[in-house]
């Protein structure tokens, strides 16, 4: 039957100076409305069928689309609602309000028009953009949606072994990936040890991740950005939902302030309190091991963002993002009549980041704008070792006390001010340029010491710590043009120096990607990249993980730079499948690596490092994907290798890095079952991290007794010799592959302007221990000989949870 | 309730972390001999085979007599070494040369086991440092004389050649002193090595437990040196026995110098829970330990 549709037009009168070109084009955007729901619809396509230009509708159903003058026939279409066709006249830059309606026929129609150019020449880019949606499709953990485990599901994208903090992007280790939340950078996104991130998907809007190809705009890191842009409120009426789950809890609210809904707001805050169950437990299995006990974590996160539209060609928008972390580790053991003494032990460590940002966008027509921003970052770490005993007077003993408090804090902060212009000089050519300064402070090590001891006595010292400050600036240029249907340019130069101590870096960082379509939907690309970064992770190659320390660059351990070479191909085909592959090269230069015998809690982290080292990732990536339908789902493989090479290391010969991660696999599915019921299933797979281990011993030994004995001590058997634990090389031994499979079960129901929704989920279904961390360890065997043993920590075994959400406000 | 209570509970026993064994595969596979020698023109050279076993195994040293050693000179087959049993408990036996090895020769050892295959070797031996002189420059005379304990030692370097020492000091003590039955006189004493602190820069340094100190010509190669070492913690010369301190300067081959250094640095760093794990150096082709070679030049001086 047929259905009429109705069409509203608001137009808006805009007196601009145009430059001066020999077509003049003008801007004509809008917003698409379901008319019933007085809902936006997103991805509703709006198509020029004469000249095959188009665009589809953001996630606010808002659309931009640059027009010669004149009459113009447009189709605006969207799955299960009329197609509606018209004629626009265009003389001037004009703001339409479509209001479509719905025609219930979700479930058969097939949308001829579908985004398939559009899409195709966006995807072709190899940018994966991640919509809330998307996030929300995977299987929730523990009640959570995690963006960051979406992205560890594309390929190239790695997950880390267990426990282990951000992502791993072609065999990059986690300070090469940029994070940046409304531009502003995240230097710690975990909590919970990695399993979950700091970034609540109740408060982002859509998340870009560029791995293959790097526009001139980015900078900063050698393997990845990722760049969230958190969500702006509804902009009709106030909506939000509050989530209650077993471990975890999340509010979310946003929409208008004022009635001219020029003003809008979000905010999204979440609180978990596991250290509720983990105490009990934990003080449980204390006691039974013989002693007081307990083990607690807690975290919290918030996002907030206001936004105000002065006039039409100026908006401000403050954001804040904060997270807050705490860890606590008690134990006591009382004193006995063998052993008359106690003891307490307690650890606490606390980690926050502070993010906020003031952006300013300004029209000066449809085709130049200008975007500013002035952003403070802030991770701190914080924490705090004490250990007391005390023992009484016995007839052999005096009376001893030891008391012994050690508390250190680190930090790392930014004051960020960036400009960027983009000018669209036509619809196939943008420009951008864009400037930025940074301050960076970084202090490590700095802390208090409190000792009382009956030996020593009391003393307390301050340690200085080392705190370092730089100044980081870049500007760059980039162009996109699009000479035809089939062909796209992007090319730029980014530039960057970095002054720290004294000295002055710079870089000179060319930047191309070509992307090349046959036709519609098939698409090649290639893409050249140099990158530098201001950072260091250094790796312990042992496996404790807490070892990884997070330093800047200084005069000593320049900036890395390299090189991402990378070129692959895209394929749409029927029933919205999808498949890619790529290859991809890189180089890495300056980098750091502890030496041979580093200690890894000497404050001075420069005396035990080695530097000007080289490293090399390659490899290849194949990604299957269903995008739309009642199932969907994708699979991705990632095959790689990442080496590393020090003259000073490994006896100057390529050793494998420690996150050479051989086999990645993500596979994710998500199955509508009826209207209300969804199935969400994933499935992870990756190989074990390199580390060093000793799987050899042998002794040394010259037979030369009696001499030699006058200066060795504490050897117990002459001409034995000493045992020396041997390592065959840097990084010799592969940890166990890490998986696990995931499945969660949703079901929703509206009722009224709310809609309730419930959540099961089982993290690690087949509840595989995977390896968190090794550790050395002794023990005595049957002979009383003492013996080397490894010993394994597993974090999470299976763990079943569920939430209820309600969504109000509709 | 009770069902409710134990679902709960079924779930918060989950969330605790897990701990067990980690197995480290395949350390049969990486077995190999084990060959041990540091030899000197002052005797016979000695050589130690025995196999490296699993790092989390018992100690499970043992001694392969089976094994074939062959000894070169200058690239010239010598002699296939004996087997020597060990004659003190707690030692091991050896392979052992019939002569002396000879100041400027290389020597080199192929050692062939069944199980293990072939593992080579090569060291020169060192043409001993010239000892130009030796004196105590100070030195505490008693308990109540705090003068800081000097030593001064003239060397003549070897021209042409990359030459590493090893210097170590040290004095017997005199710990009591006792008549027995018989009349005599037992003096009961201990062996005290010094930390020597060079007053002069010297090149390549390292330590050997902490004490002895290794360095490198690099500065003097080919000509006369003088070192300067004081040292703290000196026994007062009243309690010396015969008021004498010892001395012994090694010239070691480059070889040498490299795996004391690295054994030096393993000893400081063997805990890798703290510390990145550091390697002791090897020249066994095919197999781990060290063929290297040295000469000791021992002396004592009454001190003054």
């Amino acid at each position: 039957m047929m259905q009429w549709t109705r069409v509203f037009f608001l137009m808006s009168c805009v007196s601009l100076v145009c430059p001066v070109f020999s077509q003049t084009n003008y801007k004509v955007s809008g917003t698409i409305w379901d008319n019933k729901e007085r809902l936006p619809i997103q991805q509703a396509v709006v198509f020029l069928p004469e000249q095959s230009y188009g665009t589809i509708s953001d996630s606010s159903g808002k659309f931009s689309l640059l027009l010669s003058a004149g009459s113009h026939q447009i189709t605006v279409s969207y799955l299960g609602y009329s197609k509606q066709d018209f004629k626009l006249h265009v003389s001037r830059d004009t703001v339409l309000r479509i209001e479509m309606e719905s025609n219930h026929l979700m479930k058969d129609v097939v949308v001829l028009e579908r985004k398939k150019e559009a899409a195709a020449q966006h995807d072709a880019n190899g940018l994966i953009t991640l919509r809330r949606e998307d996030i929300l499709a995977l299987p929730a953990l523990l009640g959570e949606h995690d963006p960051i485990r979406a992205v560890q599901m594309q390929p190239g994208v790695q997950s880390g072994n267990e426990g282990t903090r951000g992502v791993f992007v072609r065999g990059g280790s986690p300070d090469q990936n940029l994070m940046l939340i409304d531009g502003s950078t995240v230097y710690n996104p975990s909590h919970l040890y990695g399993f979950i991130s700091v970034f609540n998907s109740d408060a982002i809007e859509r998340m870009e991740v560029h791995k293959n190809s790097f526009p001139a705009s980015f900078g900063g890191r050698l393997g990845s950005v990722m760049n969230i842009e958190t969500a702006n409120g509804n902009e009709d009426k106030i909506q939000g939902s509050f989530s209650l789950g077993l471990i975890a809890s999340k509010f979310n609210i946003g929409g208008p302030i004022d009635k001219k809904k020029k003003t809008h707001f979000a905010l999204s805050i979440r609180g978990c309190y596991v250290g509720a169950y983990t105490g009990p437990i934990s003080k449980r299995q204390f006691k039974s091991a013989g002693y007081n006990g307990s083990i607690a974590y807690y975290f919290a996160d918030i996002n907030f963002k206001l936004a105000h539209q002065f006039s039409k060609n100026d908006r401000i928008e403050l954001n804040y993002f904060s997270n807050y972390d705490f860890y606590t580790f008690t134990k006591k053991v009382e004193s006995t009549a063998k052993s008359p003494g106690e003891s307490t032990i307690l650890q606490k460590v606390q980690w926050a980041n502070y993010v906020s940002s003031v952006h300013w966008i300004h029209d000066f027509n449809s085709r130049l704008a200008l975007h500013t921003a002035f952003s403070f970052s802030d991770y701190e770490l914080n924490s705090e070792n004490k250990y007391h005993y005390s023992a009484p007077e016995t007839p052999y003993n005096s009376a001893f006390n030891n008391y012994y408090d050690l508390k250190s804090t680190a930090y790392i902060r930014d004051y960020t001010l960036r400009s960027v212009l983009r000018f669209t000089i036509t619809k196939k050519q943008t420009f951008k340029t864009g400037v930025e300064i940074k301050g960076l402070y970084f202090e490590t090590g700095k802390g208090k010491e409190e000792i009382d001891n009956t030996w020593i006595g009391q003393k307390t010292n301050t340690i200085k710590g080392s705190e370092t400050k730089a100044l980081e600036t870049s500007c760059f240029v980039e162009e996109e043009y699009s000479p035809n249907q089939h062909w796209t340019i992007n090319a730029g130069f980014h530039f960057r120096t970095y002054t720290v101590q004294g000295k002055t870096f710079t870089n000179l960082l060319p930047r191309v990607n070509l992307v090349y379509s046959p036709v519609k939907s098939f698409s090649l690309r290639a893409s050249a990249s140099g990158l530098s970064q201001n950072i260091h992770l250094l790796v312990a190659s042992t496996s404790n993980i807490l070892n990884d320390y997070w330093v800047p660059a200084t005069a000593k351990a320049a900036p890395e730079i390299g090189w991402n070479f990378s070129g692959g191909m895209m394929h749409k085909l029927p029933l919205f499948f999808e498949w890619s592959v790529d290859g991809f090269y890189r180089t890495m230069n300056h980098l750091i690596e502890y030496k041979e015998g580093a200690n890894y809690f000497n404050r001075s982290w420069e005396t035990q490092v080695t530097n000007n080292g080289k490293g090399t990732a390659y490899g290849m990536e194949v990604y299957l994907a269903r995008t739309y339908g009642r199932i969907t789902g994708s699979v991705a493989y990632t095959l790689s290798w990442s080496n590393r090479k020090f003259s000073t290391l490994n006896g100057g010969e390529s050793f494998p890095y420690k996150y050479d991660r051989r086999h990645n696999i993500a596979f994710q599915m998500n199955y509508n079952i009826t209207k209300h019921i969804a199935l969400g299933l994933s499935w992870v797979y990756g190989s074990g991290n390199m580390i060093s281990v000793s799987n050899q011993s042998y002794n040394t030994f010259d037979g030369v007794v009696h001499y030699d004995n006058y200066v060795k001590r504490g050897n117990p058997y002459p001409g034995s010799g000493e045992e020396i634990a041997l390592y065959s090389g840097k990084n010799n031994y592969r940890l166990p592959a890490y998986h696990h499979l995931d499945i969660s079960f949703t079901y929703k129901k509206r009722v009224k302007r709310n809609e309730h929704e419930f959540n099961f989920s089982i993290y690690n279904l087949y509840n595989r221990l995977n390896v968190f961390t090794v550790y050395q360890d002794y023990r005595n065997d049957s002979n009383g000989n003492r013996v080397l043993v490894y010993k394994q920590l597993s974090l999470f075994p299976i763990l079943p949870s569920l939430t209820y959400i309600i969504h109000f406000g509709l | 309730m009770i069902k409710q209570v134990l679902i709960i509970a079924l779930f918060l026993l989950t969330l605790s972390a897990c701990e067990k064994d980690f197995v480290i595969k395949d350390q049969a596979s990486s077995s190999k001999m084990v060959v041990n020698s540091l030899f000197t023109n002052g005797g016979k050279m000695n050589v130690f085979v025995t196999g490296s076993y699993a790092a989390n195994g018992a100690n499970a040293i043992h001694s392969l007599e089976d094994a074939i050693v062959e000894l070169y000179e200058d690239n010239t087959f010598k002699e296939q070494m004996k087997y020597v049993n060990s004659d003190t408990v707690g030692t091991f036996g050896k392979f052992q040369s019939s002569f002396n090895p000879v100041k400027g020769k290389k020597y080199s050892i192929k050692v062939t086991q069944s199980q293990y295959g072939q593992a080579l070797a090569e060291d020169e031996q060192v043409i001993p440092v010239q000892i130009l002189n030796y004196y105590v420059a100070s030195y505490p005379a008693d308990s109540t004389d705090f003068t800081r304990a000097k030593i001064v030692v003239n060397i003549h370097d070897n021209a042409d050649k990359e030459n590493y020492y090893k210097i170590s000091v040290w004095a017997e003590e005199k710990l009591s002193q006792v008549i027995n039955a018989q009349g005599d006189t037992m003096i009961y004493s201990r062996i005290k090595s010094y930390k020597l602190m060079p007053t002069v820069y010297l090149s390549d340094t390292a330590r050997e437990w902490g004490l002895n100190l290794f360095f490198g010509d690099n500065g003097f190669n080919g000509q006369n040196k003088t070192l300067e070492f004081d040292f703290q913690d000196a026994t007062s010369k009243d309690k010396l026995i015969s008021s004498k301190l010892w001395y012994e300067i090694r010239t070691i081959s480059k070889t040498y110098y490299q795996y004391s250094k690295t054994l030096e640095l393993y000893r400081q760093t063997n805990n890798t829970n703290s510390s990145e794990p550091s390697y002791v150096y090897s020249n066994i082709t095919n197999g781990y330990g060290i063929f290297a070679s040295y000469n000791a030049q021992t002396r004592s001086t009454v001190i003054k």
